[in-house]
């Protein structure tokens, strides 16, 4: 029994949103302040340490990058320059750690 | 220098299809798909008594969850499903040693006659059986958090509210507007998902509920289905894109090995 690999449906929009409507977008059309709170509370989270150590994170990262694309919320050339991206994280990540290591 | 195999199934002999036991030719096929790393290693298997491990020749490096290494890897498990039951292995296992041919020695004794009784019952549970993926999205967020503000009572009101003052008012109450949609989110895509687990119900063996992201994925699924009943999957899974057309969005995938369900951890001793 021949059966693609993928199949799309009929309802299957491709590319019909560039752009991801957010929750906050839609509640707060005008009031900013609230993403700001979320950004600060991230930034204070992720510091520098740990984001040049968390591979795990990237990872993640990379695994929602493959969903949104195959969810054709992300053209494959776009997903290309941000998996490089990604990729040349986890890199600079194994040579820091190796370095480490050594040390 | 050491040399390592990387490791991406164990497969055994399918019900049904040509008795492989003492087959070892049939065993021994030839894989058209190329091995990982780019290097056109050639993907073959190693065998004792009627299972095999399916194996490529490879440094001892580990391999990143790029999409090219993640199709490579598929393509053989995919490849292998065509002939054999498939236990997939986890991503990025490299088996390692100090001499080429000891290893495949060491694979065949530590993990194939070892580990025998084990995998002969997971192929048992999995023979016949494949993996069909689902995910969920709805197509228009707007519609759904102009629903959400309608049907919550608490959210319509301190919205209201909020709109109502200026906007240099504390931080306070937005945020937790802001919370209370995230939960009823939360709740909505409960909902769906459950609707959609309930008129599949009963065509499938088992089920996962992976990780999604972001707010417009309602869920992400996979599904252990007997061969006998892909069509009716198939069909039911038509049903449902036509009853919710304009409102989800459905990707359905399939047939793959079992990866959500089975993921062999495989460690060589020291």
């Amino acid at each position: 029994m021949a059966r693609p690999y993928k199949k799309e449906h009929a309802n299957t929009e491709i590319g019909s949103e560039e752009i991801d409507i957010g929750l906050l977008d839609i509640l707060f059309p005008f009031l900013l302040p609230i993403k700001g709170i979320n950004f600060i509370a991230k930034k204070l989270h992720d510091t520098a340490e740990e984001e040049l150590t968390d591979a795990s994170k990237i990872q993640g990262e990379l695994l929602e990058l493959q969903m949104r694309y195959e969810m054709d919320e992300i053209t494959e050339e776009e997903y290309d320059k941000k998996e490089k991206k990604l990729l040349e994280r986890l890199e600079a990540i194994r040579k820091y750690k190796e370095k480490n290591k050594k040390n | 220098m050491e040399k390592g195999k990387y490791i991406y199934c164990i497969v055994g002999a399918n019900k049904g299809k040509k008795d492989l036991l003492n087959n070892k030719y049939e065993f021994r096929k030839k894989y058209t798909s190329p091995g990982i790393g780019g290097r056109n290693d050639e993907v073959y298997s190693v065998f004792y008594r009627d299972i095999a491990a399916i194996i490529s020749s490879s440094p001892d490096i580990s391999y990143s969850i790029s999409r090219k290494n993640l199709i490579c890897h598929q393509k053989v498990l995919e490849e292998s499903m065509e002939d054999y039951t498939v236990l997939p292995v986890r991503f990025d296992t490299v088996a390692v040693s100090k001499n080429e041919v000891y290893i495949e020695e060491r694979i065949k004794e530590e993990v194939l006659k070892d580990r025998y009784e084990e995998l002969k019952d997971l192929l048992v549970k999995m023979d016949n059986k494949v993996e069909l993926g689902i995910k969920a999205s709805w197509v228009d967020m707007k519609m759904i958090f102009q629903e959400i503000v309608e049907e919550n009572k608490d959210i319509k009101r301190l919205r209201k509210k909020l709109f109502s003052k200026s906007i240099d008012k504390p931080y306070g109450e937005k945020a937790i507007l802001g919370e209370m949609v995230m939960y009823a989110l939360k709740k909505k895509k409960f909902k769906e998902e459950k609707k959609i687990l309930d008129f599949l119900n009963g065509n499938y063996v088992d089920k996962r509920i992976n990780k999604g992201f972001g707010d417009k994925m309602i869920t992400n699924l996979s599904f252990l289905v007997e061969k006998s009943k892909i069509e009716e999957f198939d069909r039911l899974v038509d049903k449902l894109s036509t009853v919710y057309k304009g409102r989800i969005k459905f990707k359905y995938m399939g047939s793959t090995p079992p990866i959500n369900f089975i993921e062999l951890v495989i460690f060589l001793k020291e």
